[in-house]
């Protein structure tokens, strides 16, 4: 039996799907968060009857009339695959505007349950509502259900009136007029009539004692939180808590432990090898492998504290204020507040915030945030940032929250330029959210995404990660004749005379040797990546624990055995995270423009935008350190010049085509 | 003897590898082992472009 779930956004389906079926979906106390149909079969402990129900969650929808992609998922599912019960769940908290769905789904002639979700936020608003009463309105069984809920959540009152009905013919309780829709008119008044229906319903169930225009607790914290001025300023204050307890306090703690088991794990192979095993096998076991992968294991505390508290910011209502005070800077530089969603999603990883994008209706629109959302600093650059920060700037948490903002700039920028090539710059767009309600974060739901996070991460570094730093030791080991470098000619070997070349072009931006422009180029594969190979080509087995590193080449830290300077380091850190994503996300950036020509000016821009950002970082600020230039200046300031020489040509050419376009609207 | 054991390990963890990155290939994962990158490709969607397409 295919049961499918539907209802208005952030009325809280994915997180029924996930209580119903024991799934993991991502959930988000916002709306737009789902974008494709997901299913699962719904547990034996709730479904009774003998045969499999498998529940279909989909994304959220206002109406029958699809206006944008994740509708239309919506619209030609329940259409075209004729579940055998649809579970509509309505928002208990804003009832008239939720009825106004559920009506158009009772016309369809399948079997509707109505799942009553947030009846416990209404009962904190002292709003009762006649159950009874509705489901005789509405001519369906309603069940009161709170699917964040514990064991009383009434989901299997739910599954068993799932079970009751899905033999049964569903009978409409408002008859539409017969409308053309192709006629705006007619359309307004099908809507108008159907509007009086539901609100008529609404007086006879619902007893309200808390007016709608009476402030509440809510809007007394939105005036604050997304104030126009003080919401960037609290943003930020937010951002440099969550670093400070993920990087510099709680997430160092307990990698310290964790490391402790990775270093414990490498004595007991190394001992259990002993002396016999030839030393090439035993370095790419030791070195290749454990030491490269526990390298970079070694950060999981400090990502999961930080998805833990992002989670805790999402679910209490936050991350969509954000969205609101950000939209009025999206709004000048040619994109809406709706772009901020895959930006936010792109902070745990740059592929589904990428196909986020595929909400956005405008074309141009969502290419260009398509095209921006990978600089934001997704879960794979975390180990980068938090290697640097920790080596370099003694675990200061304003490196990763400098990150975060800086990305956000990049990203104006980036969209700035691009609707002056696009030549439109002359066009409005407009943004409406509906903001969800502040509740208690729930400690649950965090910690189940920190551990999905978690699993997920140590999953990659066992696989891609693992396998890279295998070829990267191998590389690094060998030279083309395939025989075993000299100890003091790693120059000659595979991975040397590969990355070379590109560490000439990195000198202007402070870090021309091959070991780290190596590490950048596997970065591609995975930004994880950078870290494993660091590992592997200087022979760190730890970052956070760095005592053993006195030991390696009369170096005292990590710094000295990379040789940069804190300045460079900067750079480089930049260059890893604002240049062109993973090969994966490169991928979904191609399926979500449609468009090869897209796709490479993305690349291209992506590219230029890392290399510039750095170049400025490491020649000002070995210049304001030193008093002198950095090494590299002028070729790479012919680099940069070209660079923007070029943006600024194609931009006249698009303020051309703009004006063009303005003298055609006008006559 | 050792050298053979030691051989045949490091064989085994990077077979281990390629078929889980395999096994994630197929299930439709996009990035291996992330658990939000499963999803269905833009093509599916109703972009402009593929709504022409369908018509």
């Amino acid at each position: 039996m295919k049961i499918a779930l539907t209802g208005n956004p952030n009325s809280g389906k994915t997180t029924l799907f996930n209580a119903l079926t024991g799934k993991i979906e991502k959930v988000g106390n916002w709306a737009g968060v789902t974008i494709d149909k997901k299913e699962g079969a719904i547990k034996k402990s709730l479904n009774k009857t003998s045969q499999t129900m498998i529940a279909v969650d989909l994304p959220g929808a206002y109406s029958m009339s699809p206006f944008t992609s994740e509708e239309t998922i919506t619209n030609e599912f329940v259409n075209n695959e004729s579940p055998n019960v649809l579970i509509n769940i309505v928002d208990a908290t804003n009832l008239s505007r939720s009825l106004f769905f559920t009506t158009q789904l009772l016309e369809l002639g399948i079997p509707v349950v109505v799942a009553l979700n947030k009846s416990d936020l209404n009962i904190k608003k002292k709003t009762i509502i006649d159950i009874q009463k509705l489901a005789d309105e509405l001519k369906c069984p309603v069940v009161e259900t709170v699917s964040t809920g514990g064991s009383n959540n009434g989901l299997k009152k739910l599954i068993k009136e799932v079970g009751l009905v899905s033999e049964s013919k569903q009978e409409a309780p408002f008859k539409p007029l017969n409308i053309n829709m192709e006629d705006k008119e007619s359309v307004k008044e099908s809507d108008i009539r159907r509007y009086e229906f539901v609100n008529s319903i609404v007086a006879k169930v619902e007893i309200k004692k808390v007016r709608a225009n009476i402030q509440t607790k809510q809007d007394m914290f939105d005036r604050i939180l997304a104030h126009k001025w003080l919401g960037i300023p609290i943003f930020a204050a937010v951002m440099w808590m969550v670093f400070s307890l993920s990087q510099t306090y709680i997430g160092p703690l307990i990698a310290d432990v964790l490391v402790g088991w990775i270093d414990g794990f490498y004595d007991l192979v190394e001992g259990l090898m002993g002396d016999n095993v030839s030393p090439l096998l035993s370095a790419l076991l030791l070195d290749g492998i454990i030491g490269g992968v526990g390298a970079l294991v070694g950060f999981l505390p400090l990502i999961m504290v930080l998805f833990f508290l992002l989670a805790l910011l999402e679910d209490c209502g936050y991350m969509a204020r954000v969205a609101v005070i950000t939209d009025r800077f999206f709004k000048r530089v040619g994109l809406s507040g709706k772009s901020i969603i895959p930006m936010v999603i792109g902070l745990g990883c740059a592929i589904p915030g990428v196909m986020a994008t595929r909400t956005i209706k405008n074309e141009r629109q969502r290419r260009t945030t398509a095209m921006l959302t990978p600089f934001m600093p997704c879960g794979a650059k975390l180990p980068v940032v938090a290697l640097f920060a920790g080596v370099f700037f003694n675990n200061a948490a304003w490196v990763g929250t400098m990150m975060y903002f800086l990305a956000i700039g990049i990203i104006l920028l980036g969209a700035a330029i691009i609707v002056r090539i696009t030549g439109e710059k002359n066009s409005r767009s407009y943004f409406i959210m509906e903001l969800p309600e502040y509740r208690f974060p729930s400690i649950k739901r965090a910690a189940i995404s920190m551990l999905s996070r978690a699993k997920a991460f140590i999953i990659k570094a066992g696989t891609i990660i693992l396998l890279c730093n295998a070829i990267i030791h191998i590389m690094q080991t060998f030279n083309w004749r395939f025989e075993v470098v000299a100890e003091n000619a790693a120059n000659t070997s595979i991975l040397a005379s590969i990355a070379s070349p590109f560490a000439i072009l990195m000198l202007p931006l402070g870090f021309g040797v091959w070991q780290l422009a190596a590490a950048t180029i596997t970065g591609f594969i995975a930004k994880e990546n950078v870290v494993g190979t660091l590992a592997v080509v200087y022979g760190i087995t730890n970052f956070i624990d760095t005592e053993e590193l006195v030991l390696i080449n009369g170096a005292t830290n990590v710094a000295g055995v990379m040789g940069l300077t804190s300045i460079a380091a900067l750079s480089y850190l930049m260059f890893n995270l604002f240049s062109p994503p993973c090969f994966a996300a490169i991928g979904a950036m191609n399926a979500e423009m449609e468009s090869g020509k897209w796709l490479l000016a993305g690349v291209g821009f992506q590219l230029g935008m890392g290399y510039v950002v750095a170049f400025i970082t490491y020649q000002v600020g070995t210049l304001i350190t030193t008093g002198v230039i950095g090494s590299g200046f002028i070729p790479g300031l012919i680099a940069v010049t070209v660079m923007i020489g070029y943006v600024l040509y194609l931009i006249k050419k698009g303020d051309i085509k703009a004006k063009t376009k303005k003298v055609i609207r006008t006559s | 003897m050792v050298n053979l054991i030691v051989g045949a390990i490091i064989i085994a963890i990077i077979a281990g590898a390629i078929t889980k990155i395999i096994s994630e290939k197929k299930k439709g994962t996009k990035c291996a082992s992330c658990p939000y990158s499963q999803g269905g490709s833009c093509s599916r969607v109703a972009t402009p472009k593929n709504a022409e397409k369908k018509s």
